[in-house]
């Protein structure tokens, strides 16, 4: 369901124009729970790739699919307008949203390396929890 | 062996009902949203849809009337030919959906692209409904969809809370957000009791030809099936409940469906699950896409059936695959088939009253069904959930607007 929020909100943004549109609190907490969740649904995927418990098509597939959505978010975070007081939590979304995009395009070019999954899996949970932290 | 092939009728048509893409991902969401509080939502709609197909399939067995013949009679030229274009809408919306869910699982298992899967999948279903004998449709489909039971093993393996699920199945709302709660309940009740099951199920019925002596195959059938697509949706909402729920993961992809499966299997399981999953969404279009020319056949008086050649039910055969190319002419403008499939669940719930009803009414009426109309039992669970649909349809389309398409 918050991809149809992440496809309203990328539409919201086409509307106001390409100066981004404005984003309020309860929106951007949102976008920070949908990175919350992609990261730790990407940490599970490369969890499998460390343990090779995977086959490299479904990883590469799927990959693409939550790229997509990071890096759409990454994206529309950059380019929207928010309060002054929120400058900092969009910032640091901005930052995880583009953690999260980059080490899915590694997963997605290396379906098969272990080692790196496991590395990936690490720094994805990582990421997974400064994003809850970021929400709250 | 005949005994276990003969119930492939319900298997198939719950298998397509319960557990299509729509399906799939509901009860993923419901689980990773609530846990497992809405297990008891799947119950009531278990034992509604076992009700109502065991009626229509008495119906269609001794009255010779499948659904649609019942609707236009009891609702009348004006009234059916709206069901019929309602029904149209959701059957057309939710074909094109599954045509989508088989490319994305082919893609998932051939890494090609989706675009031309999609092709693919619709050449496929096109073969498959026109070489196979209804009956060789039903095992094919509702068989190899019964590897969704991996499901069933990687919830166990998932070490979930037993005394948590055990108290999903006692209504309860133990959330902050009770509209979205409402919203996923009125939704996985619409799923279970998706109209075109029983268009399915009631010309399947006249399809394979069931006398007097089959209404206790009829029984076992719709129990047998609708407990089994029951089971699937328990699976997936306890394997969300237990994988999605405290990582925070929101699902929304097909493959995070396959992941369930994947975590607790490995590879095997995963590809189980894939190959479940495509054989269930196209035993899902295949379900739709006859039903959407079983309606408009047994609305207009056409000749119809697949137990027919082409040339003797010429417009039954232009029907579906009028239908089957009308799917894949909206599928590839690159709608996104889980959301199409989500609201078409959502607009069906409110064509749930119209469908119902008539199959009650006749099944009631002594004229027709002689010693095999309704008895107390039957009317009494029939009423009851005719109520809840009515509920359901009233509040259906508010709810999702009120939680912003299930977005909360």
């Amino acid at each position: 369901m918050r991809r149809k929020g992440v496809c309203l909100a990328a539409l919201a943004f086409a509307l106001a124009g390409c100066g981004g549109g404005a984003l309020g609190k309860h929106a951007l907490t949102k976008d920070v729970e949908s990175i919350q969740s992609l990261a730790a649904e990407s940490a599970l995927l490369a969890t499998q790739v460390a343990h090779g418990d995977v086959t490299g098509t479904f990883v590469r597939v799927h990959t693409q699919y939550l790229g997509r959505v990071s890096g759409s978010l990454e994206r529309t975070l950059a380019k929207a307008r928010v309060p002054e007081g929120l400058a900092d939590k969009r910032r640091r979304a901005v930052r995880l949203a583009g953690l999260v995009d980059r080490d899915l395009e590694l997963l997605h070019e290396h379906p098969d390396d272990r080692a790196l999954g496991q590395r990936l899996a690490a720094e994805l949970e990582r990421v997974a929890k400064q994003a809850e932290e970021l929400a709250k | 062996v005949s005994k276990v092939l003969q119930l492939a009728l319900g298997i198939l048509a719950a298998i397509g009902g319960f557990v299509d893409i729509g399906d799939l991902v509901f009860n993923i969401e419901a689980g990773a949203t609530f846990g497992y509080q809405l297990l008891w939502v799947v119950v009531v709609g278990v034992v509604g849809i076992i009700v109502y197909s065991e009626m229509c399939g008495r119906v269609a067995t001794v009255a010779k009337r499948p659904v649609f013949d019942a609707v236009r009679e009891r609702m009348g030229f004006g009234v059916g030919l709206g069901v019929l274009v309602a029904s149209q809408v959701v059957n057309l919306m939710t074909l094109a959906a599954e045509v989508g869910g088989a490319a994305l699982v082919l893609q998932l298992l051939a890494g090609i692209s989706y675009r031309a899967l999609i092709v693919v999948a619709v050449v496929g279903l096109g073969v498959a409904i026109w070489v196979l004998p209804f009956e060789w449709i039903e095992r094919l489909f509702g068989y190899m969809g019964l590897c969704l039971l991996v499901f069933a093993v990687g919830a166990i393996k998932l070490h979930p809370d037993w005394g948590a699920v055990g108290h999903g199945f006692v209504p309860h709302a133990d959330t902050g957000n009770f509209m979205l709660y409402a919203y996923f309940a009125v939704g996985l009740l619409g799923a279970a009791m998706t109209p075109y099951e029983v268009y399915f199920y009631s010309s399947g019925a006249v399809e394979e030809g069931w006398t007097q002596k089959d209404l206790g195959l009829n029984r076992t059938n719709s129990m047998v099936g609708y407990v089994l697509g029951g089971t699937l949706s328990f699976a997936l909402m306890i394997t969300a409940g237990a994988l999605y729920l405290p990582r925070g993961i929101d699902p929304q992809f097909i493959g995070t469906v396959a992941l369930g499966a994947d975590v607790p299997l490995g590879t095997i399981g995963l590809i189980l699950a894939m190959v479940g999953i495509l054989f269930a969404v196209g035993g899902a279009a295949i379900d739709t896409c006859l039903s959407g020319a079983y309606n408009v056949s047994q609305y207009f008086g056409w000749e119809w059936g697949k137990h027919r050649r082409p040339s003797e039910a010429p417009r039954f055969a232009l029907s579906w695959m009028a239908l089957l190319v009308l799917g894949l002419l909206i599928i590839v403008t690159g709608v996104d088939p889980v959301m199409l499939t989500e609201y078409s669940v959502i607009v069906s719930v409110v064509a749930l009253p119209l469908t119902y009803l008539p199959i009650l009414l006749v099944a009631n009426d002594k004229a027709y069904m002689g010693r095999y109309a309704n008895g107390r039992l039957a009317n009494a669970f029939g009423l009851f959930y005719l109520a809840i649909i009515m509920v359901v349809a009233l509040t259906a389309i508010p709810l999702m607007i009120l939680t912003n398409g299930g977005k909360g």
